[in-house]
């Protein structure tokens, strides 16, 4: 072989050669530093990656736990568990793509009877980062359609189904608002306000679990949860298990039980209760809209029932709800508990606290007799401002305990206009009121821990305005001054903000009207300390915790006082016996449904008016009985007069407790 | 010749005159013979992953082959004067792509053409190489070095540019590449061709850094942030490729010394969904471990080697500097895509020559070796005439 000269012809460059050369060191230093690192990946680390090849299709799946049972004081399941078949789907192995997934979502969307886009939203839910449970899309799936999965697996990747715990209500709706609902945790990528994920309530918890999110089940949540196993799956690259591999088990640990002071007849009669006065308002054109009530006891302060309706079946939300139920829920306001947060007046229910109120500022004594006539007149000319008695009733000059009966307006209306603060917080009904827990959250153990209402006077008639405004000003217009004598001003709230603190206010607040609100429990509260001589509760469902097997593992703290109030035994006694002679005396306002009632009744009927709308039915009362003493609050809205809607419920209720037959018996009292 | 062209230039449109004008030509042996082993190895790999892509393959390199016998029998010489056709081909082809391409894997990058899909930006590498060595060889006496580097940057530029907007950084690049490589081997002086060195590297910044600040296409950007700092890409944010890199790093891995053979799962069933393109390397060094690998580098070192060798016999400058600009092309490409697999560059979406899957990739290196031994066998007639005899 004879080596070929370099010799060529013009223009070839002089330097060709050497740069030709250079060319080849570079390739040749290419080809070193490739080699180099293959030698390195797969002879000196070969077997380490080798075994992050295999640890790459080693699986765990999240083994969700079962949730602890909450039973009734009586050891009654009011929520357990059932095993179901879920299908899921674990994220990391969706195909890859936008256009792949919704494939695969729409294909089995059509076969589970569930809408791809509701598939989507779970798995958007459910898959925020590795290592999260698989996340559920639909349970109960018949045998048929698990077998058609099974047999096509490579064509719906990431799609598993297996049995697993799913919350069960045994009681449906009956107590639903106060269990609360759980769904699966939300999480940054959900685009929910305030992603529960990373909460200090759910610590620990993965993404895709199912947690507790109203109610009790979160408020005891860290107690229900329990912990989740896991399925340790060796899976080969298609994502099947390896043959002769038996997955690893790791058993969940289910979550410890929470007993309650609920006790399950009561609250299932609550809700028969409340209902039947429903229906009972709707036969005299009321519409009766919503109701509540709540049972507890004013010696210890534990919450003996508690429901709202309209409401829905807390299995509903157990496993993935469907858009129809839950914008059904949502229309009606089905969720919320009207029984702990939803303020509203109460009208003649609140003259025993207007009641203690005078008696301590010494506007009167018990045997004060006040009130002649049908109305009240303030002012003189054209500001006189006249306050009627319900219906245009005359009464005679009367003393406390048959203002209380009769439930005579005209008796209270002057002692709002005489007790009246026009500054600052307030005169002597707004102190009565706040000290018996009025205008404040109760702290019961629900999320919140309850509406704290509104017991006005001329600094909440100021900050509710400055609140309206901050709220709906966006800056566009420009703000009008808080001072009312400024209102004239063009402002952008102009029209929709309260007037001025006024003595006719402080007459309404007198006999529960106006901006006065209270929830059902914390009427139910202001009583019971009344009653029990001045302990105001901070009443609690939650009892203790025991073990999955029923051992005692920890005693809930006992209901808490929000504090101890001096009640004047002689002013006690007035208004009780004004109580009782409302409920069980001739000419009582609510003796048609109580008088043959074979126990004391200390009952006060109360109708609170609304602008267009038909009244707040309101029926507070309080049986003594020992130990099983009780009080009980109910209110229906616009369900008409005290003593036709509320007093007939509070009266099944009470049957209920005490073993009475129960007789729905209808008032027919027009007094407020 | 080019006496004879002055004599009667009809002569040189003729196409009779573009026939060789020796019955029998060789080709270089070597050279072949690697072609012919990386084509096996494409087939063996592919045939793993799946057999119709296997199947396809195999048609695209028995067209190559017989397009790359086909013009080795030509004079490349004679392309010189249709450079300027060349270029606006180029662009042509890149433009279209851009215009009516459809999306592949979030890149315009190929057009459709009936049953195959055809990249413009592949078969332009080739089109780049001849026509700036053409304007090399022709504007060398004429321009100064300054004015030669800018003009040749510029006109490379021009398709670099659009090729980015597809977005094909890798093709880009290999343009780029390319240009500095025939300027290279033209002689021109060091000092020049660090300046451009420094320009590409600016420009290179540019693109990756600046770029993302102003909102300008972050493909790239999010590529080589997840290149250099694995952990700072949320797991909702890896895209496709990143996670590939990952996985083709652990499959390559896994091949160990000898390789997993048919047990070879990891590359073969979507862990690595471009693994018969831009990954296939993954998949060979799965499953044929480190000497399967070797081979393979083994056999592209022999044709580097060999078309080296071509550039310093070529007959004249031209096809001295079509030669310098494949076997930069083919080196780049390796290096890159190689580097990409076992995770020592960032993702940039090169095609491995005559390994990956694809018709114009395959196509695009087919004509490049066609030129390459068009070139052999010129050098071979040239010395021949000289009374020489080149060796192999």
């Amino acid at each position: 072989v004879i080596e070929a000269p370099l010799q060529r012809r013009a223009p070839l460059p002089p330097q060709l050669t050497r740069r030709v050369g250079v060319l080849g060191v570079l390739a040749f230093v290419l080809f070193g530093i490739l080699v180099f690192r293959l030698w390195f990946l797969q002879v000196l680390t070969g077997t380490q990656n080798a075994a992050q090849a295999t640890e790459n299709v080693q699986r765990d799946i999240a083994i969700p736990p079962p949730r602890g049972n909450i039973l009734s004081s009586d050891g009654q399941m009011l929520a357990t568990y059932r095993n179901a078949t879920e299908v899921a789907i674990v994220g990391d192995d969706l195909p890859a793509g936008t256009a792949a997934q919704t494939s695969l979502y729409m294909r089995l969307g059509a076969l589970l009877g569930v809408k791809w886009q509701s598939i989507r939203r779970s798995v958007r839910l459910g898959i925020v980062e590795p290592g999260y449970a698989p996340t559920p899309v639909a349970y109960n799936v018949s045998e048929r359609t698990l077998a058609y999965l099974g047999e096509r697996k490579r064509y719906y990747p990431g799609v598993v189904e297996r049995s697993v715990p799913v919350r069960d209500y045994p009681q449906g709706d009956i107590g639903s608002v106060v269990l609360g609902q759980v769904g699966q945790i939300t999480g940054p990528g959900s685009g929910v306000t305030s992603p529960e994920l990373g909460m200090p309530l759910y610590k620990g918890i993965t993404a895709g679990s199912t947690v507790g999110q109203s109610g009790l089940e979160a408020e005891y949540q860290p107690y229900l949860q329990g912990t989740p196993g896991a399925e340790k799956v060796k899976v080969d690259a298609a994502g099947d298990p390896v043959a002769g591999q038996e997955p690893q088990i790791q058993a969940p640990i289910a979550g410890d039980q929470l007993v309650t002071s609920l006790d399950l007849g009561l609250e299932r009669e609550g809700y028969i209760a409340i209902r039947q006065a429903q229906a009972n308002a709707r036969t005299l054109h009321n519409p009766a809209t919503a109701a509540a009530f709540v049972a507890m006891d004013p010696n210890t302060g534990r919450v003996l029932g508690l429901g709202s309706v309209p409401t829905y079946n807390a299995n509903d939300f157990a496993t993935p709800i469907s858009q129809s139920t839950y914008s059904q829920i949502g229309s009606a306001h089905a969720d919320i508990d009207r029984a702990v947060d939803t303020g509203y007046p109460t009208g003649s229910t609140f003259k025993p606290i207007t009641a203690l109120a005078a008696l301590g500022a010494g506007l009167i004594t018990p045997s004060t007799l006040q009130g002649a006539g049908s109305s009240f007149t303030i002012g003189s000319g054209a500001q006189a401002e006249s306050f009627r008695n319900s219906g245009g009733a005359d009464y005679p000059n009367v003393d406390l305990v048959n203002a209380l009966a009769e439930s005579v307006d005209t008796y209270f209306y002057p002692l709002g206009a005489s007790a009246n603060v026009a500054t600052g917080d307030g005169g002597a009904i707004q102190a009565e009121a706040r000290k018996l827990g009025l205008g404040g959250s109760p702290g019961i153990d629900l999320p919140g821990g309850g509406f704290a209402g509104i017991v006005p006077d001329a600094n909440w008639v100021v900050a509710s305005n400055k609140q309206y405004v901050a709220q709906s000003c966006d800056g566009s217009r420009p703000k009008p001054a808080y001072a009312h004598d400024q209102l004239a001003i063009n402002g952008c709230a102009l029209g929709y903000l309260n007037p001025p603190w006024t003595v006719g206010q402080n007459i309404q607040l007198a006999t529960g009207q106006g901006f006065f609100e209270a929830t059902p429990l914390q009427m139910a509260i202001a009583y019971s300390a009344i009653f029990n001589n001045g302990t105001v509760w901070s009443p609690r469902i939650g009892e203790e915790i025991l073990s999955p097997s029923g051992k005692v593992v920890q005693q809930l703290p006992p209901p808490q006082k929000q504090r101890q109030i001096y009640i004047d035994s002689s002013y006690r006694a007035a208004v009780m016996a004004g109580l009782h002679a409302a409920a069980q005396s001739p000419g009582g306002t609510s003796d048609a449904v109580f008088a043959n009632f074979p126990y004391p009744v200390y009952g006060k009927t109360g109708t609170a008016q609304h602008t267009n709308a038909a009244d707040q039915s309101w029926y507070v009362a309080y049986v003594p009985d020992g130990a099983r003493s009780i009080v009980v609050a109910v209110t229906i809205e616009q369900g008409g007069f005290g003593a036709a809607a509320a007093a007939p419920a509070a009266r099944l209720i009470l049957s209920q407790w005490f073993g009475v037959k129960k007789q729905f018996i209808v008032g027919s009292s027009t007094d407020l | 010749m080019a006496t004879r062209a002055i004599q009667d230039p009809q002569l040189e449109r003729d196409p009779a005159a573009l026939l060789p004008r020796m019955p029998r030509l060789g080709l270089d042996p070597l050279l072949t013979l690697a072609t012919i082993g990386l084509a096996v190895a494409s087939l063996v790999t592919l045939d793993g992953l799946s057999h119709s892509q296997m199947v396809r393959q195999a048609l695209f390199l028995g067209v190559g082959f017989l397009v790359m016998l086909v013009i080795s029998r030509f004079d490349y010489s004679r392309l010189r004067e249709l450079k300027w056709g060349l270029y606006l081909i180029l662009l042509a082809a890149i433009l279209v792509v851009l215009g009516v391409g459809h999306s592949l894997g979030g890149s315009t990058r190929s057009i459709g053409v009936s049953a195959f899909s055809f990249q413009g930006s592949e078969v332009g590498k080739v089109l780049l190489i001849v026509f700036l060595a053409a304007f090399v060889v022709d504007s060398s006496r004429r321009t100064s070095s300054r004015q030669l580097v800018s003009r040749v940057i510029l006109l490379s530029l021009l398709p670099a540019m659009l090729v980015i907007a597809e977005p094909d950084l890798g093709s880009a690049l290999v343009y780029i590449v390319v240009a500095f490589a025939v300027l290279y081997i033209a002689g021109v002086e060091a000092k020049y061709l660090a300046a451009v060195f420094a320009l590409g590297v600016a420009a290179l910044a540019l693109v990756l850094v600046v770029g993302p600040m102003v909102g300008f296409h972050t493909v790239q950007a999010e590529r080589l942030t997840a290149f250099l700092d694995p952990g700072s890409v949320p797991a909702s944010k890896i895209s496709n490729e990143i996670y590939q890199q990952k996985e083709s790093l652990i499959a390559i891995g896994a091949g160990q010394k000898f390789g997993l053979g048919a047990a070879a799962a990891h590359t073969e069933i979507n862990f690595v969904p471009l693994n018969s393109t831009d990954l296939i390397f993954a998949a060979l060094a799965e499953r044929f471990g480190f000497a399967g690998a070797a081979v393979v580098l083994s056999l592209y070192a022999l044709m580097v080697w060999r078309t080296l060798r071509i550039v310093a016999a070529a007959k004249n400058l031209f096809g001295a500097l079509i030669a310098a600009g494949v076997v930069t092309m083919l080196l780049f490409q390796v290096f890159i895509n190689v580097g990409v697999a076992v995770d020592i560059l960032p993702v940039t979406g090169v095609t491995l020559p005559l390994l990956s899957y694809g018709g114009s990739s395959v196509l695009t290196t087919f004509l490049a070796l066609g030129l390459l031994q068009s070139i052999h066998a010129q050098a071979r007639i040239a010395a021949g005439t000289k009374g020489r005899v080149l060796s192999i």
